[in-house]
């Protein structure tokens, strides 16, 4: 049987190169019409965009803010997967991630204990109200959606994608969060890289489903010599210690969520709580220790190619 | 590259329904090995520098400002190939 051939673009959003592959047969104008779903999320649900609703709940901090029912409808769900952490995933990380210069490359360096402790005592996700359409966050807090934009872009990019028809695609949105869509019995590969080397490590089937990563290695910042992750322990504003983490879901949010609350994990604790989510949320995965170590459900094992 | 179950190595993690991998037997043939530690945050105190030191030494990834914000809006072809999944949020 003739190998099919698939169109393919890449274009720069969220501060990454995404990629969307889909079949030859589909006219070049597709791609515009697919890219515009992403550009919208962005435009209006990026908190780095400036004037997007989440930017307008951060600068008036302490005020309820008039928004739209998508984003009430995002910051819910995100606040939901956040109660499956013990604090460990806080949307609201934002003045620590300011703090240890990882936005703007601004004020890098060790903060002191003092300004840790600051720092952490304005990051409480539970500190979110919604009243109706109004968000109200509390002063000085301010609101990251890095961990989960991107993924809930793709997700709206993939309802849409399946709305045109288009089901044998692939969307690899800046190596983390990748979504799969296939006929059955024909799945897409992921090569998972090593964290620092980027060599292949291990490769994945990924069926209809979605691949997010979270690493240690790609944002940081060097002070004297010593590499500091931007993935921080929203509990103890510091930074987490094990190198990347990996997870196979049918939503990219989901995924990209879990990769980030579960960074902070020790192997026995990242079990459990894979294993507690899964009640919920079907996923499977693997956390890279300090060590290099990889502690991986049984489940994830069963989607090796 | 490795298949993952090849490096397998059941711990007492798998009692409960886990199973701990190790990355590579030798340091060689193995990329993750050949990694720095990561940082020990627990090593760190705030009184090994001044900030004026700190703010000093300080390095920005060098992969992160290569990268180019460039959109390829021209439509390229290919066949179905394994996607490379790294990085990070």
């Amino acid at each position: 049987m003739e190998e099919l051939l698939y169109k393919v673009q890449e274009r720069f959003l969220f501060h990454a190169h995404i990629r969307i592959k889909i079949p030859a047969a589909w006219p070049d104008t597709a791609f515009d019409a697919l890219y515009a779903v992403l550009e919208e999320a962005d435009k209006k649900y990026n908190s780095y965009q400036p004037g997007s609703y989440i930017d307008q709940i951060n600068r008036h901090a302490g005020h309820f803010v008039e928004v739209d029912g998508e984003t009430v409808s995002l910051l819910k769900q995100v606040i939901a997967l956040s109660d499956l952490f013990d604090g460990t995933y806080d949307i609201t990380i934002m003045p620590l991630i300011r703090l240890w210069g990882f936005y703007k490359d601004s004020n890098r360096r060790v903060p002191t204990f003092e300004e840790i402790a600051a720092a952490c005592s304005k990051v409480n996700y539970k500190q979110i109200e919604i009243r109706g359409n109004q968000v109200r966050i509390a002063p000085g807090q301010e609101i990251i959606t890095g961990s989960f934009i991107k993924a809930y872009a793709t997700d709206r990019l993939i309802q849409a994608m399946r709305q045109k028809g288009i089901n044998h695609a692939i969307v690899n949105a800046g190596g983390s969060t990748i979504f799969a869509l296939n006929p059955a019995g024909d799945p897409w590969q992921v090569s998972v890289d090593a964290p620092d080397t980027e060599t292949a490590l291990f490769t994945l089937n990924l069926d209809n489903a979605a691949y997010s990563t979270s690493s240690q290695s790609t944002a940081f910042v060097d002070i004297n010599g010593k590499r500091y992750g931007h993935i921080l322990n929203p509990k103890t504003g510091w930074p987490a210690k094990n190198r990347m983490t990996g997870i196979l879901s049918e939503s990219a949010l989901i995924g990209d969520i879990l990769t980030t609350g579960l960074f902070n994990e020790s192997p026995e604790n990242f079990l459990e709580k894979m294993r507690q989510i899964n009640t919920r949320h079907p996923a499977s995965g693997f956390l890279m220790g300090e060590d290099n170590a990889i502690t991986a459900t049984p489940g994830f094992l069963q989607h090796q190619a | 590259m490795k298949k993952l179950t090849s490096l397998l190595k059941t711990t007492g993690l798998a009692a409960i329904g886990g199973l701990l991998l190790a990355t590579g037997a030798s340091a060689g043939d193995d990329p993750v090995k050949e990694q720095a530690a990561a940082p020990q945050a627990s090593e760190i105190t705030a009184a090994e520098q001044t900030p004026e030191q700190a703010a000093n030494s300080v390095k920005q990834d060098a992969k992160k400002k290569d990268k180019k914000k460039k959109s390829h809006k021209k439509t390229g072809l290919e066949k179905k190939r394994p996607e490379r999944a790294s990085g990070s949020k």
